[in-house]
């Protein structure tokens, strides 16, 4: 009886996905009984709908057909058994759409893929109406990445070829300290300077990947700091888009009246870190580190210090601020002039200490903070040190003045005498401690 | 940050009715939303009953914010936001929500309006145009006379209940919600406590 029922709601839900085919929202009708004389599978403006009493007959139901097709019966010895392809398809739908996480479901869907029964951008639609529900099912978002590869292979296998950006994009660009000792070097720059593949078009499918980067979006939005789908996302920009600078460019002006509307959003925050360093792999020279990719920093700065004063109290944004200083510390220590090496003369121990000590941290930021360390540490030679320093370099000091040590120590000071959020004042001095723990090491720590 | 509902509502003796409400429940499943805007409604009303006249007063409920003003003269609003909407904008957009209604319904017809006899149609307008608190940026540099110490930050619905009352109980009871909302609030409080 109960499987007579269950076999007649599933029949039913497949004439509701025949007939809307354009079904884009699945969700369930909280309903104890069965109260109508009408089938609990609903569509109302193509979405559908599924009333909860039945979900406890419908998936057992079709998750017993799943396993039964993997040739086990419910105590998982081994049986012999033939399923069409359609009842497969009908019986897998019903599983995910109630428990996405059923990997033994998808697997069989992508053996069915494999079979040529499903096409991979039907069941990259069906996967993508499972997450409306399930905003943060990593199984889906995994079967997903299954089925792209499937689509970016058969693309590539037959036109391109991988891009030298998609190998470089593993090392870990800026943060990693063996590319800032060549960061000066002839390496010749890559797409962005415009000269060996600027105007080059994208390595995949435009509509392909910008569905997929709508199906990111709609899952973060569906649930705060969704993992999930952030990480699913930089997948994507990585592998589906090589890291294609003009994508990336494109995701970091996308994301960023996302970010300002979900300032707790950690996930979100960190993927637009994902992407700054993808960028900065694509300035291989001093100039144009200098040129291209310090703006980009300084613009990040002045978002995060707009937001930080607009809405206090969000832990997220101080972090990516961390993060974003980070970067800048390296783009400067890359541009950094190596030949003029004049250090032997005048200033002695103080300033050989500093250099061996902190060979990452540029002279700037010691030069802007001069007028502190002066005042604070009332030491005359780090200060001579510091403005020797600042004759070696050679950054554009329209941007250096900016975003210092000492403007941001600037910040934390302001909002810890200013505001009255007290998180807010907390989140300042953890910040500006870093700051000083951060340029100082353990041997400065007076300041 | 988001706003979802956006309530007026009129208490006197400790009665307290529904005078209109607005809602923004575009961030919820399509077949949830029903529900939602139930229990906003019941949640906003049940916030103004336990709280005093004169008072402000935010109540967090998961991971909502019920920011609840009610005047003197009996007359509250409530705004549910999530917990990035900034504080001060909730309230001073309560103020100016408040001044507004008064100024187009007037008082005689607080103590008997409901939805369908009060005619004031600027609730949706408020939210939407809030939905950015930016929008209210001039309010937020003023720093106005709103002095947020004086805000009580209840840290559950639970916590404004009285002594013995239970949210279970006066959900069972409720006759505003719909079985299907009973249910809805079920399943979703299995969900949060299995978690």
């Amino acid at each position: 009886m109960a499987q007579e029922l269950a076999h007649r709601i599933l029949s039913d839900l497949s004439t509701a996905f025949q007939r809307h085919p354009n079904i884009d929202e699945v969700g369930f009708i909280p309903c104890p009984t069965c109260q109508h004389n009408r089938s609990p599978v609903v569509v109302e403006n193509n979405k559908l709908g599924i009333e909860t009493w039945c979900l406890e007959l419908i998936f057992p139901y079709a998750h017993d057909k799943v396993l039964r097709a993997r040739g086990r019966d419910d105590n998982g010895r081994k049986i012999k058994v033939s399923r069409s392809a359609r009842s497969l398809l009908e019986a897998t739908r019903a599983v995910l759409l109630v428990q996405a996480d059923c990997l033994t479901a998808w697997n069989i869907r992508k053996e069915l893929v494999e079979a040529e029964d499903l096409k991979c951008i039907q069941d990259l639609k069906f996967a993508a109406l499972v997450l409306t529900k399930h905003p943060k099912s990593s199984e889906t978002f995994a079967h997903r990445r299954w089925l792209l590869k499937q689509i970016v292979q058969k693309t590539t296998s037959t036109s391109l070829q991988p891009s030298p950006v998609s190998q470089a994009s593993h090392t870990n660009g800026l943060v990693a300290g063996d590319q800032a000792s060549g960061g000066a070097a002839a390496v010749p720059p890559l797409n962005a300077r415009g000269t060996k593949s600027g105007g080059a078009e994208l390595p995949c499918d435009e509509k392909l990947l910008e569905t997929e980067l709508a199906v990111c979006q709609s899952s973060a939005e569906r649930y705060p700091s969704n993992y999930y789908a952030w990480t699913h996302r930089a997948w994507v920009v990585e592998q589906v888009a090589r890291c294609h600078y003009k994508i990336l460019i494109k995701e970091l002006s996308d994301t960023r009246h996302w970010i300002s509307r979900h300032i707790s959003d950690h996930s979100g925050l960190q993927y637009r870190q994902f992407l700054i360093t993808q960028l900065a792999t694509h300035f291989r020279s001093a100039d144009a580190l200098q040129d291209e990719f310090l703006p980009l920093l300084t613009a990040e700065f002045e978002l995060l210090t707009d937001l930080i004063t607009a809405f206090p109290g969000h832990e997220a944004l101080w972090y990516h601020r961390r993060y974003v200083f980070q970067q800048w510390e390296s783009v400067l220590s890359m541009c950094k002039c190596p030949k003029s090496d004049n250090s032997a003369s005048s200033t002695g121990k103080n300033q050989t200490h500093l250099q061996q000590g902190h060979p990452e941290v540029p002279a700037e930021l010691y030069a802007h903070s001069a007028s502190s360390f002066s005042r604070d540490c009332k030491d005359s030679k780090l200060h001579a040190t510091v403005v020797q320093g600042n004759k070696k370099a050679k950054v554009d000091p329209a941007y250096t003045e900016h975003h210092t040590l000492q403007s941001e120590l600037e910040l934390c000071r302001n909002v810890m005498a200013t505001c009255r959020d007290g998180w807010q004042v907390r989140l300042a001095g953890s910040y500006q401690h870093w700051l000083q723990q951060r340029i100082l090491g353990q041997d400065n720590t007076s300041l | 940050m988001k706003l979802y509902s956006l309530s007026v509502l009129y208490k006197r003796e400790s009665k307290v009715h529904l005078l209109m409400g607005g809602y923004d429940l575009q961030s919820f499943g399509y077949f949830q939303r029903g529900s939602v805007k139930e229990f906003m409604v019941f949640t906003s009303q049940i916030i103004v009953e336990r709280c005093r006249e004169g008072s402000r007063s935010t109540v967090k409920e998961q991971e909502y914010m019920c920011h609840c003003y009610i005047r003197t003269d009996g007359l509250g609003g409530v705004l549910i936001a999530d917990h990035e909407y900034p504080q001060r904008v909730a309230f001073t957009l309560l103020n100016k929500v408040l001044d507004d209604f008064t100024q187009k319904v007037p008082a005689h017809l607080w103590p008997d309006g409901n939805q369908n006899t009060i005619n004031y149609t600027e609730l949706d307008g408020f939210l939407a145009k809030y939905q950015n608190p930016r929008e209210a940026d001039s309010m937020m540099k003023i720093q106005s006379e709103l002095d947020e110490t004086k805000i009580i930050l209840h840290k559950s619905i639970e916590a404004v209940l009285e002594r013995g009352e239970k949210l279970d109980d006066l959900v069972a009871k409720s006759e505003d919600l719909s079985v299907q909302s009973k249910t809805f609030y079920k399943t979703a409080k299995k969900q949060t406590s299995a978690v």
